[in-house]
């Protein structure tokens, strides 16, 4: 590269207080004890202040409350102990308050003796830089909660495929074996191995039912409802005419008053006393009646379902209706654990609740949605 | 747990008395590298990190243990029950002053006397008291932490988050002393300055020297007279240093007076 021919002396000197002045970043010069000794026009102008104001100021007190304590006690013993520091980030704030983001190196000059002699501060102005740290911190963060999403999802598909591999294979085994026995006796009394038939296939309608609500509100649109004005009662009396079928050797009460019709989903809301009497069946103990009211109650229809029986384990209460949350202790015959959480997609999707209580010996779901 | 690796701790001098030096919000035990020498020849010198500064066991850090001031007094108490010190005399700077007097309230059979740096025991003006900021000016400071503005965030985070493979690559980055990991240093922030222990400094009963820095802004004088008018039988002394950390600023004067107070 050519030089440019050297000026004489004189306007050499006149250049040097030039380029103070006026370069490109700010220039402060402070005392051993942070005092301001002189600073350049550029980093008073940015701080609206005249040069010899800034003058006997602590370099501290430019700085916004969080910075300043930054540097009195961190960045200061920094100088002290390792001489300089470099690209430090501070906030400076002006005489009107406003506040400016920069980017700070400092050198503590000392003289032969290791003592320091005065301080150097060289300031760039860094707003931008920043504001682009800042995006790209937010965008990271915005990927890495949409990773954490994601990573959900894939272990709720996995988890699905497993159970549903899972609790498919007893009644599926359950058909072939009654199937097998019915090519090899077709002539015997068949009774007891087509209630088997009827009852694991029933089963694993459920299942599938379930799973196919399962994806559509958790991984798509939510449950969708067709809504009617319909009679309830004797929706409800097949669901527990389907249930005595199923399990002909236990005892299901039912008592429906309902003397008007319901605006609902009756296909949903027969989906709903389905899954919450199978729970029952199968959890509550079989040597005493299930009970199932359907009242009208204030303006509330209230649909209710109570199994005796060991209460819920207290650690399930508070997940009970989030998706494959299963009594592990005896889980194989519990089906996905997807029963209650599409019941109470049900309700939500009715603008309703569903409720339950367990203690002592009675374990209670209700279902109630306003009128 | 090993307290020693926790807290960094580093054992050194020939005397049998002990001389321990705690450091304040902002820094590490390399605060006291210019006044801890000068007692190597007459004492057993302690020093160490809080968890979270300098070459202390990050992991160590449970943000709800270390919400108080209490959490750093109870490392202080394990690192000299670990170290079976006795007749310890405390020099605690800034905060850690606060955690000294603490410490000396719960274990009051450990320590002997109490040598408290730039120490405030409230950073906020109420009423008469001067603590040296005014509320809005703490809520200044709390949102630029919860803003990250605070220097910290960006400037330091690439030393601590440096590839620990690479322990070269760390040495060479700059600002290497004092040390803090970003977070920590925000709540450590937030648990310093949102400090209030003033009632506590009237049931001190330990022989205390309190060295007050002439310009400080984090502890202005006021808070040294605080100090104290509370701890009786104190010592105060005014300085020619000034800033928050004479034990750099004017390491000499820092011995001198925490000599005079011991002989």
């Amino acid at each position: 590269m050519e030089l440019p021919v050297s000026p004489d002396m004189n306007q050499l000197q006149e250049n040097f207080e030039d380029f103070f002045e006026e370069a490109l970043c700010g220039f402060i010069i402070a005392d051993t004890q942070g005092f301001i000794r002189r600073a350049n026009k550029k980093i008073a102008g940015w701080l609206n202040y005249r040069t010899d104001e800034l003058t006997g100021k602590r370099f501290s007190d430019l700085l916004g409350i969080g910075s300043k304590i930054y540097y009195e006690t961190h960045l200061r013993p920094l100088l002290r102990i390792q001489g300089f520091f470099d690209e430090v980030v501070l906030e400076l704030s002006s005489t009107t308050g406003q506040k400016l983001q920069v980017m700070v190196n400092a050198f503590e000059r000392r003289d032969k003796n290791g003592q320091p002699y005065f301080i150097r501060f060289t300031i760039l102005k860094s707003s931008d830089r920043l504001q682009y740290e800042q995006n790209l911190q937010d965008a990271k963060a915005i990927a890495e909660k949409e990773l954490i999403k994601q990573k959900e999802m894939v272990a709720l598909r996995e988890q699905l495929i497993a159970v549903l591999g899972h609790d498919l294979r007893n009644p599926l085994s359950a058909i072939i074996m009654a199937a097998d026995l019915l090519v090899s006796f077709p002539e015997a009394d068949n009774a007891q191995v087509l209630a088997t038939l009827k009852q694991s296939s029933s089963r694993m309608k459920e299942l599938v039912n379930n799973i196919m609500d399962f994806a559509r509100t958790r991984l798509g649109e939510g449950i969708v409802l067709t809504r009617q004005d319909v009679l309830l009662e004797p929706v409800l009396q097949q669901v527990v005419a389907e249930m005595r079928l199923i399990y002909p050797e236990r005892e299901i009460a039912a008592l429906f008053k309902i003397t008007r019709p319901i605006n609902c989903d009756p296909d949903r809301v027969a989906q709903l006393l389905s899954n919450l009497l199978a729970n029952a069946l199968t959890h509550g103990d079989a040597s005493f009646p299930v009970h199932v009211y359907a009242i009208l109650k204030n303006e509330n229809f209230e649909l209710s379902v109570v199994n005796s029986g060991i209460p819920i384990p207290a650690d399930l209460h508070e997940h009970l209706f989030a998706p494959f949350t299963r009594e592990t202790s005896r889980a194989s015959q519990h089906g996905l654990g997807l029963g209650l959480y599409i019941c109470s997609e049900i309700a939500k999707a009715h603008n309703g609740t569903l409720n339950f209580t367990s203690s002592g010996n009675e374990t209670s779901f209700t279902f109630c949605m306003s009128l | 747990m090993n307290v020693v690796e926790r807290n960094n701790v580093v054992v050194k001098g020939k005397g049998s008395q002990v001389l321990m030096f705690a450091h304040g919000f902002g820094c590490d035990q390399n605060m006291w590298r210019y006044v801890a020498p000068a007692f190597e020849e007459n004492y057993k010198i302690v020093l160490f990190d809080h968890v979270g500064a300098g070459g202390s066991d990050l992991s160590a850090f449970v943000p709800q243990t270390y919400e108080k001031l209490e959490g750093y007094a109870d490392d202080i108490i394990d690192i000299a029950t670990a170290l079976q010190l006795q007749d310890i005399i405390f020099v605690g700077h800034s905060v850690s002053a606060l955690m000294g007097i603490i410490a000396s309230q719960k274990s009051p059979e450990l320590f002997k006397s109490l040598v408290l740096v730039s120490p405030s025991p409230s950073y906020i003006n109420d009423g008469d008291y001067v603590g040296g900021f005014t509320k809005p000016q703490i809520d200044e400071l709390l949102e630029s932490l919860d803003k990250n503005h605070l220097g910290w965030s960006m400037a330091m985070a690439p030393v601590i988050m440096g590839n620990p493979d690479k322990k070269e690559l760390v040495e060479e980055l700059t600002n290497s002393f004092c040390r803090t990991d970003p977070a920590i240093a925000k709540h450590f922030a937030r648990t310093t300055f949102l400090t209030d222990k003033r009632e506590l400094l009237s049931a001190v009963d330990l022989p205390s020297l309190i060295l007050q820095c002439s310009d400080d802004v984090i502890a202005p004088r006021e808070v040294g007279v605080y100090m104290h008018e509370q701890i009786k039988g104190s010592r105060l002394v005014i300085m020619k240093a000034t800033g928050h950390c004479p034990n750099l600023s004017a390491p000499e004067e820092t011995i001198y007076e925490i000599m005079k107070f011991l002989s």
